[in-house]
């Protein structure tokens, strides 16, 4: 598992940001100036560093933090999100 | 109108399906269009007979884009205008208020584009946007796709005037940037569905 500041020097460049721009405070679509393409590379991005990464739907990347995205980086699964859930 | 799944072209993803539209859920973008949540035209519906003959004037083929998991139609994406003679269509795309800003329904997008590349052979897609709404995805300027013109004060948007883009993704582009990302991301699909 990457360290936090190993995570974020994997993103930046990525999103053409700096490591420093990615504070754990940071609201990804508020704070930084992400759009929803770049959000969607972001995505791309993680799951390259963890193929079980999946955002659960009810999350609004817009308000997500660098800390709360590492968090979800580094532990979500795909039993996070399905738990619950049944496709039709 | 296609609503078939044409025999070797992905129409699912990791997380969305290209579905054939449902009863409810043209009604439900009726009532996004009129409420003014979704850009209808550049404007809102003048009635919901109006309505339904905009929604397949001149379509060549349209989808709802699924979240997989639930099944709900999180957004619409459909190609109209086309000229197969010459090579290209007109791409329209709208998600819910809802789903905007969670990223992973433009994985639909990457599909539909797939889809109308393989099946009708095109060279290029555009698409038409306002300022306000070019806001949303800019990042992709000159990677994902082109600004091929603008028309200054062209359209009304709440009120207010702004001008229209037309935006292009070549097929040069779509195999260099799109093609990759999308065969990734089913590749994945794919890995969690043996697992």
């Amino acid at each position: 598992m990457p360290s936090f500041d190993e995570f974020v020097a994997q993103l930046a460049p990525a999103l053409g940001l700096t490591a420093g721009d990615l504070a754990p405070h940071r609201r990804l679509g508020v704070d930084l100036p992400l759009d929803e393409l770049s959000l969607s590379l972001l995505l791309v991005r993680i799951q390259e560093l963890n193929e079980d990464f999946e955002l659960p739907d009810q999350i609004d990347l817009e308000d997500v933090t660098v800390a709360d995205l590492y968090h979800f980086a580094t532990v979500m699964g795909p039993g996070h999100r399905e738990r619950g859930r049944t496709a039709p | 109108m296609t609503v078939a799944e044409p025999s070797g072209i992905p129409m699912q993803g990791r997380y969305t399906r290209l579905a054939p539209f449902s009863r409810e859920f043209s009604e439900e973008l009726y009532q996004l269009a009129a409420a003014n949540l979704i850009p209808w035209q550049w404007h809102a519906p003048e009635t919901p007979e109006a309505f339904q003959d905009s929604l397949w004037r001149g379509v060549l083929v349209q989808y709802a884009i699924q979240d997989l998991r639930t099944g709900r139609s999180v957004g619409f994406i459909r190609a109209d205008n086309a000229n197969l003679f010459f090579g290209f269509v007109y791409l329209t795309m709208m998600m819910h208020p809802a789903y905007r800003m969670k990223a992973w329904p433009l994985e639909g997008a990457l599909l539909f584009a797939n889809y109308l590349f393989t099946k009708f052979n095109l060279e290029n897609l555009y698409a038409e946007t306002t300022d306000s709404y070019l806001k949303q995805f800019a990042s992709g300027i000159g990677t994902v796709f082109e600004v091929e013109g603008r028309l200054r004060n062209r359209v009304v948007i709440n009120g207010k005037r702004e001008d229209l883009y037309i935006l292009t993704i070549s097929r040069e582009h779509w195999l260099a940037e799109g093609k990759p990302a999308l065969d990734r991301n089913l590749d994945r699909a794919r890995m969690r569905a043996v697992s």
